[in-house]
C-alpha cells in the first residue's frame, strides 16, 4: 500500500512538473511563433498599449520640467533671441549655398548613372520608455510602422550611430542600441582606412575588434562606420579611440571605444528610414 | 458584513494588483529614468513578483508573474521567452522557500526580496551568456548590482505592505469602507 501511495505521489509531482513546462513552453511558443524580428499579433496589443502609458508619462514629465525650465531660461531670452536672428540670418545665406551644391551633385551624380544620389528621407522619434534591468541596452520610441518604420533601420542622432529598430508595432518600436552586447557594427578607422567590429560594452561603451596587431591605431582616433553591414550608411560617426592594449599572445589589439554618443541623454532620435537588404 | 466569494475576490486582488504593477512599471520605464542616475536602477516591479510568489494564491500568483514576465520580454527582451521562464522558475522556488521558512516578518520580506534579485542577476547572467552569438561573457558592474540590491532592500517593505494592505482590504470588504484608517490588529503572524 505505502509503496503504491509513494508511486501515485511520485507520479502526481512529475504530472504537475509536466504540466508547468507544457504550459511554460506552449505560452513562449504562441508569443514568440513569429520570430525574433516581427511582432505577433498579441505581443503588437501589450507593446502598444504599454507604449500609450510610457508616452503618456513621459510627456507629462517633459511638460512639468519644461514649465519648471522656461521661467528659468526667461531670463536671458532677449539676449539670446537677437544672437539667434544674427546666426539664423547667416545660416539662411550659407542654406542657400548648400541648397545649389545640393542641386549640383545630384545633376552630376545622375549623370554618372549613380544609383543612390540622394540621401533617405528621416523621421525625428522621441525616447518613451527605457530598458530598467542591467543585461539589454534598449529603448521604447513613439513611431511605429504606421509611420513606414521598419526593423533593421538605422538610428542615428547629430552626434553619431545610436543603433537599429529591431522590433515594431503599428505605434511604438524597439531600439536596440549600440552598446548593447549582441549588437555589432561594421566600421572604420578613419585616418587609416582599416576595417574592424564594434561590440556592445554597455556602460563601457564599445570594443573595437579584429584589428591586427600591426595596425597602427592610436588613442583618438575617430571611427566611422563602413557602410558595409546594411545597415548604418558609410561615414557616420560612431566614436573615438579611447584606449589601445597590445597583449603578448593572440593577433589582433584590443582597442576600447568611447561613443559618440552619450547613451544616458538620449531624449530625439532620428531614424533614417532606409530598408535594411538583410531583413528582407 | 457578508464576505465576498473567493473567485470575486481573487479576480479583484489580480486586477488590483495588475494595474498597481503596470503603474509602477510604467514610473519605473519613463520618470524614474528621467530623474538622477541612482533613480533609474529601482526596481519596484521586482517586488511584486516576489510577493506574487509568497503571498497569492497559486493561480493568480502565476497569472500575475507570467503577464508581467511577458510584459519585459515585449517592452525590453531580446530572446524572446527568457524573462517568462526565470521570472516562473522564481515563482516556482519561491513558493517552496515560503513553505519551509516560517517566520514572515519584514525582515523574511527583505531577505527573500534580496535572495530573489540575486536569483534572476546569476540566472539570467548564465542564460544570457549562453545564448549570446559569440564567446564573450557580458559585462557586469559590480557597483550597479550593489546600489541595485541596496534601492531594493530599501523599497521592498514599503511597496509589500502597500500590496499587502490592497490584499488584506479585498479580503475583508468591511475595511474596504475605512481606507487610510489605522489598523489596529495584531499582525504578528499571518
Amino acid at each position: 500500500m505505502k509503496k503504491k501511495e509513494k508511486k501515485s505521489s511520485y507520479l502526481k509531482l512529475l504530472l504537475l512538473c509536466g504540466a508547468i513546462l507544457a504550459f511554460i513552453l506552449i505560452i513562449t511558443f504562441i508569443i514568440s511563433s513569429d520570430g525574433k524580428q516581427k511582432f505577433s499579433g498579441p505581443k503588437k496589443f501589450i507593446f502598444d498599449a504599454v507604449g500609450y502609458g510610457q508616452q503618456l508619462a513621459t510627456s507629462g514629465t517633459g511638460r512639468i520640467t519644461d514649465i519648471f525650465s522656461s521661467y528659468v531660461d526667461l531670463h536671458h531670452v532677449r539676449e539670446e533671441n537677437i544672437k539667434l536672428r544674427e546666426e539664423l540670418a547667416k545660416f539662411k545665406a550659407t542654406n542657400n549655398q548648400y541648397l545649389e551644391a545640393v542641386a549640383t551633385n545630384v545633376r552630376l551624380a545622375n549623370l554618372l548613372e549613380l544609383k543612390e544620389s540622394l540621401p533617405p528621407p528621416t523621421l525625428t522619434a522621441q525616447i518613451v520608455g527605457r530598458d530598467h534591468m542591467m543585461w539589454f541596452k534598449t529603448v521604447i520610441i513613439d513611431c511605429g510602422s504606421s509611420d513606414g518604420i521598419q526593423p533593421g533601420m538605422p538610428v542615428v542622432t547629430v552626434e553619431g550611430i545610436v543603433g537599429q529598430i529591431i522590433n515594431v508595432s503599428p505605434h511604438f518600436a524597439k531600439v536596440l542600441l549600440a552598446n548593447d552586447p549582441t549588437s555589432a557594427i561594421d566600421v572604420l578607422i578613419q585616418k587609416n582606412r582599416i576595417h574592424g567590429i564594434i561590440k556592445g560594452k554597455g556602460t563601457e561603451g564599445y570594443q573595437l575588434q579584429y584589428i591586427l596587431k600591426n595596425s597602427d591605431v592610436e588613442e583618438g582616433y575617430p571611427i566611422v562606420t563602413s557602410g558595409l553591414d546594411g545597415v548604418f550608411p558609410k561615414g557616420l560617426p560612431v566614436g573615438t579611440v579611447s584606449s589601445v592594449a597590445r597583449n603578448k599572445r593572440g593577433m589582433f589589439q584590443k582597442i576600447k571605444i568611447k561613443p559618440a554618443v552619450d547613451f544616458s541623454e538620449l531624449e530625439y532620435l532620428i531614424i533614417i528610414m532606409r530598408e535594411s537588404p538583410l531583413i528582407k | 458584513m457578508e464576505r465576498l466569494p473567493d473567485q470575486i475576490v481573487a479576480f479583484m486582488s489580480i486586477a488590483c494588483l495588475f494595474i498597481s504593477g503596470l503603474l509602477l512599471f510604467i514610473m519605473q520605464t519613463t520618470i524614474f529614468q528621467t530623474m538622477s542616475g541612482w533613480t533609474a536602477m529601482l526596481n519596484p516591479v521586482f517586488v511584486l513578483f516576489v510577493f506574487s510568489a509568497i503571498r497569492m494564491e497559486f493561480i493568480s500568483g502565476a497569472i500575475l508573474t507570467l503577464f508581467f514576465a511577458l510584459l519585459l520580454d515585449i517592452s525590453f527582451g531580446l530572446f524572446p521567452g527568457l524573462y517568462p521562464v526565470i521570472y516562473l522558475s522564481l515563482f516556482f522556488t519561491l513558493r517552496w522557500l515560503n513553505k519551509i521558512i516560517v517566520v514572515k516578518e519584514n525582515p523574511h520580506k527583505i531577505i527573500l526580496v534580496l535572495i530573489s534579485f540575486i536569483f534572476v542577476y546569476f540566472y539570467s547572467f548564465i542564460f544570457i551568456n549562453l545564448m549570446l552569438p559569440d564567446n564573450s561573457l557580458l559585462s557586469r558592474s559590480w557597483i550597479n548590482f550593489i546600489v541595485q540590491l541596496t534601492l531594493l532592500a530599501l523599497i521592498a517593505v514599503p511597496i509589500f505592505n502597500f500590496f499587502e494592505m490592497i490584499m488584506e482590504r479585498l479580503n475583508s470588504p468591511g475595511k474596504l469602507h475605512s481606507w487610510g484608517k489605522r489598523n489596529k490588529n495584531n499582525r504578528f503572524r499571518d
